[in-house]
Protein backbone atom coordinates (compact mmCIF):
# COMPACT_ATOMS: atom_id res chain seq x y z
CA UNK A 1 0.00 0.00 0.00
CA UNK A 2 1.43 3.06 -1.17
CA UNK A 3 1.26 6.55 0.79
CA UNK A 4 0.38 9.79 -1.18
CA UNK A 5 -0.33 13.52 -0.34
CA UNK A 6 -1.03 16.69 -1.79
CA UNK A 7 1.25 18.94 -0.37
CA UNK A 8 2.61 20.20 -3.21
CA UNK A 9 -1.09 21.01 -4.36
CA UNK A 10 -2.48 22.76 -1.12
CA UNK A 11 1.09 24.41 -0.62
CA UNK A 12 0.87 26.21 -4.05
CA UNK A 13 -3.24 27.13 -3.57
CA UNK A 14 -1.53 28.95 -0.43
CA UNK A 15 0.89 30.31 -1.86
CA UNK A 16 3.40 29.13 0.01
CA UNK A 17 7.13 28.16 -0.87
CA UNK A 18 9.35 25.35 -0.03
CA UNK A 19 11.83 27.57 1.76
CA UNK A 20 9.01 29.22 4.17
CA UNK A 21 7.58 25.79 4.92
CA UNK A 22 11.07 24.30 5.80
CA UNK A 23 11.55 27.03 7.91
CA UNK A 24 8.03 26.86 9.44
CA UNK A 25 8.75 23.23 9.89
CA UNK A 26 12.06 22.84 11.01
CA UNK A 27 13.14 20.84 8.18
CA UNK A 28 15.19 20.76 5.06
CA UNK A 29 13.95 21.71 1.76
CA UNK A 30 14.98 18.50 0.22
CA UNK A 31 13.08 16.70 2.52
CA UNK A 32 10.00 18.79 1.11
CA UNK A 33 10.74 18.12 -2.05
CA UNK A 34 11.11 14.38 -1.21
CA UNK A 35 7.70 13.92 0.17
CA UNK A 36 5.96 16.23 -2.63
CA UNK A 37 7.60 13.57 -4.91
CA UNK A 38 6.46 10.69 -2.76
CA UNK A 39 10.11 9.64 -2.33
CA UNK A 40 10.15 9.66 1.32
CA UNK A 41 6.93 9.06 3.92
CA UNK A 42 7.07 11.80 6.61
CA UNK A 43 7.15 10.96 10.32
CA UNK A 44 3.89 10.72 12.55
CA UNK A 45 5.05 13.65 14.16
CA UNK A 46 6.39 15.53 11.19
CA UNK A 47 2.65 14.62 9.31
CA UNK A 48 1.31 15.91 12.25
CA UNK A 49 3.16 19.39 12.11
CA UNK A 50 2.22 19.40 8.33
CA UNK A 51 -1.81 18.76 9.00
CA UNK A 52 -1.84 21.62 11.80
CA UNK A 53 0.64 23.94 9.64
CA UNK A 54 -1.65 23.84 6.22
CA UNK A 55 -4.80 23.81 9.17
CA UNK A 56 -6.30 20.63 7.27
CA UNK A 57 -7.91 17.08 8.17
CA UNK A 58 -5.48 14.73 7.67
CA UNK A 59 -7.49 12.36 4.96
CA UNK A 60 -7.13 16.08 2.57
CA UNK A 61 -3.29 15.53 2.99
CA UNK A 62 -2.79 12.18 3.15
CA UNK A 63 -3.81 9.00 1.14
CA UNK A 64 -3.78 5.61 1.83
CA UNK A 65 -3.85 3.65 -2.04
CA UNK A 66 -4.75 0.29 -1.54
CA UNK A 67 -3.09 -2.41 -3.83
CA UNK A 68 -5.65 -3.70 -6.66
CA UNK A 69 -3.96 -7.47 -6.35
CA UNK B 1 23.67 23.93 21.74
CA UNK B 2 26.00 26.35 20.50
CA UNK B 3 28.47 25.81 23.74
CA UNK B 4 27.75 21.79 22.57
CA UNK B 5 29.36 22.58 19.33
CA UNK B 6 32.17 24.19 20.91
CA UNK B 7 32.31 21.53 23.56
CA UNK B 8 32.72 18.73 20.36
CA UNK B 9 35.27 20.27 18.86
CA UNK B 10 37.30 21.10 21.63
CA UNK B 11 36.84 16.96 22.74
CA UNK B 12 37.48 16.86 19.02
CA UNK B 13 40.66 18.13 19.10
CA UNK B 14 41.69 17.19 22.58
CA UNK B 15 41.43 13.31 21.63
CA UNK B 16 43.69 13.62 18.75
CA UNK B 17 46.48 15.21 20.75
CA UNK B 18 46.07 12.31 23.29
CA UNK B 19 46.25 10.07 20.42
CA UNK B 20 49.10 11.56 19.36
CA UNK B 21 50.61 11.40 22.78
CA UNK B 22 49.95 8.10 22.59
CA UNK B 23 51.67 7.52 19.45
CA UNK B 24 54.79 9.17 20.75
CA UNK B 25 54.67 7.03 24.01
CA UNK B 26 53.95 3.70 21.43
CA UNK B 27 57.17 4.64 19.57
CA UNK B 28 59.61 6.31 21.25
CA UNK B 29 61.73 7.57 18.47
CA UNK B 30 59.31 9.72 17.26
CA UNK B 31 60.71 13.05 17.44
CA UNK B 32 59.20 15.73 19.21
CA UNK B 33 58.87 18.29 16.63
CA UNK B 34 57.12 15.65 14.71
CA UNK B 35 55.26 15.36 17.82
CA UNK B 36 54.19 19.46 17.77
CA UNK B 37 53.31 19.54 14.00
CA UNK B 38 50.97 17.00 14.43
CA UNK B 39 49.18 18.51 17.58
CA UNK B 40 49.76 22.07 15.15
CA UNK B 41 48.58 20.61 12.33
CA UNK B 42 45.41 18.91 14.16
CA UNK B 43 44.34 22.37 15.96
CA UNK B 44 44.63 24.28 12.55
CA UNK B 45 42.74 21.12 10.39
CA UNK B 46 39.73 21.31 13.30
CA UNK B 47 40.11 25.66 13.42
CA UNK B 48 39.56 25.04 9.75
CA UNK B 49 36.87 23.21 9.32
CA UNK B 50 35.13 24.71 12.63
CA UNK B 51 35.66 28.50 10.39
CA UNK B 52 34.63 27.29 7.31
CA UNK B 53 31.29 25.67 9.05
CA UNK B 54 30.82 29.38 10.65
CA UNK B 55 31.68 31.66 7.68
CA UNK B 56 28.32 29.34 6.09
CA UNK B 57 26.53 29.80 9.02
CA UNK B 58 26.61 33.63 8.96
CA UNK B 59 26.25 33.92 5.05
CA UNK B 60 23.02 31.54 5.46
CA UNK B 61 19.81 33.93 4.96
CA UNK B 62 17.06 31.65 5.70
CA UNK B 63 16.45 29.72 9.27
CA UNK B 64 16.40 26.41 7.20
CA UNK B 65 17.52 23.37 9.30
CA UNK B 66 20.96 21.27 7.98
CA UNK B 67 19.97 18.10 9.33
CA UNK B 68 16.24 16.95 10.16
CA UNK B 69 14.74 13.35 10.51
CA UNK B 70 15.30 12.52 7.13
CA UNK B 71 18.79 13.34 7.03
CA UNK B 72 19.04 10.76 10.27
CA UNK B 73 17.23 8.28 8.48
CA UNK B 74 19.85 8.23 5.47
CA UNK B 75 22.64 8.24 8.02
CA UNK B 76 21.22 5.34 9.78
CA UNK B 77 20.53 3.26 6.21
CA UNK B 78 23.96 4.56 5.53
CA UNK B 79 26.13 3.12 8.51
CA UNK B 80 23.55 0.07 7.99
CA UNK B 81 24.90 -0.66 4.76
CA UNK B 82 28.44 0.73 5.24
CA UNK B 83 28.69 -1.94 8.23
CA UNK B 84 28.23 -5.02 5.58
CA UNK B 85 30.90 -3.74 3.26
CA UNK B 86 33.44 -2.98 5.82
CA UNK B 87 32.66 -6.29 7.41
CA UNK B 88 32.80 -8.18 4.25
CA UNK B 89 35.42 -6.02 2.32
CA UNK B 90 37.74 -6.78 5.55
CA UNK B 91 37.26 -10.50 5.56
CA UNK B 92 38.07 -10.76 1.60
CA UNK B 93 41.33 -8.73 2.27
CA UNK B 94 42.00 -11.14 5.51
CA UNK B 95 41.14 -13.76 2.67
CA UNK B 96 43.79 -12.40 -0.37
CA UNK B 97 46.08 -11.80 2.16
CA UNK B 98 46.26 -15.50 3.48
CA UNK B 99 45.79 -16.53 -0.22
CA UNK B 100 48.89 -14.62 -1.03
CA UNK B 101 50.60 -16.31 1.61
CA UNK B 102 50.86 -13.58 4.38
CA UNK B 103 50.64 -14.90 7.80
CA UNK B 104 50.87 -11.62 9.91
CA UNK B 105 49.57 -7.75 9.30
CA UNK B 106 51.79 -5.11 10.34
CA UNK B 107 50.22 -2.32 12.89
CA UNK B 108 51.15 0.16 10.04
CA UNK B 109 49.34 -1.61 7.27
CA UNK B 110 46.33 -2.45 9.74
CA UNK B 111 46.52 1.57 10.76
CA UNK B 112 46.66 2.92 7.16
CA UNK B 113 43.28 0.58 6.43
CA UNK B 114 41.13 1.82 9.21
CA UNK B 115 42.55 5.42 7.81
CA UNK B 116 41.67 4.65 5.00
CA UNK B 117 37.91 3.62 6.08
CA UNK B 118 37.56 6.41 8.17
CA UNK B 119 37.68 8.62 5.39
CA UNK B 120 35.81 6.54 2.65
CA UNK B 121 32.96 6.65 5.56
CA UNK B 122 33.55 10.75 6.04
CA UNK B 123 33.12 11.63 2.57
CA UNK B 124 29.92 9.07 2.55
CA UNK B 125 28.54 10.42 5.41
CA UNK B 126 29.16 14.17 3.79
CA UNK B 127 27.44 12.58 0.42
CA UNK B 128 24.36 11.42 2.23
CA UNK B 129 23.95 14.21 4.82
CA UNK B 130 23.84 16.55 1.37
CA UNK B 131 21.10 14.21 -0.47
Amino acid sequence: MKVTNRIKEIRLAKGISQVEMAEALQITRQTINAVEKHKYNPSLELALKMIKYFNVPIEELFTLEEDTK
Amino acid sequence: MKNLQYLAWGFIVVCMGVGILIAKWMIPDLSWSAVAASIGGTVAGVGLVAAVAKIREMKKRDHVPDVDERTWNNMKNFYAAALYFVLIGSMAVVIVLVGLGHETIELGAISLYLLFLFMILAIGSFIVKRA
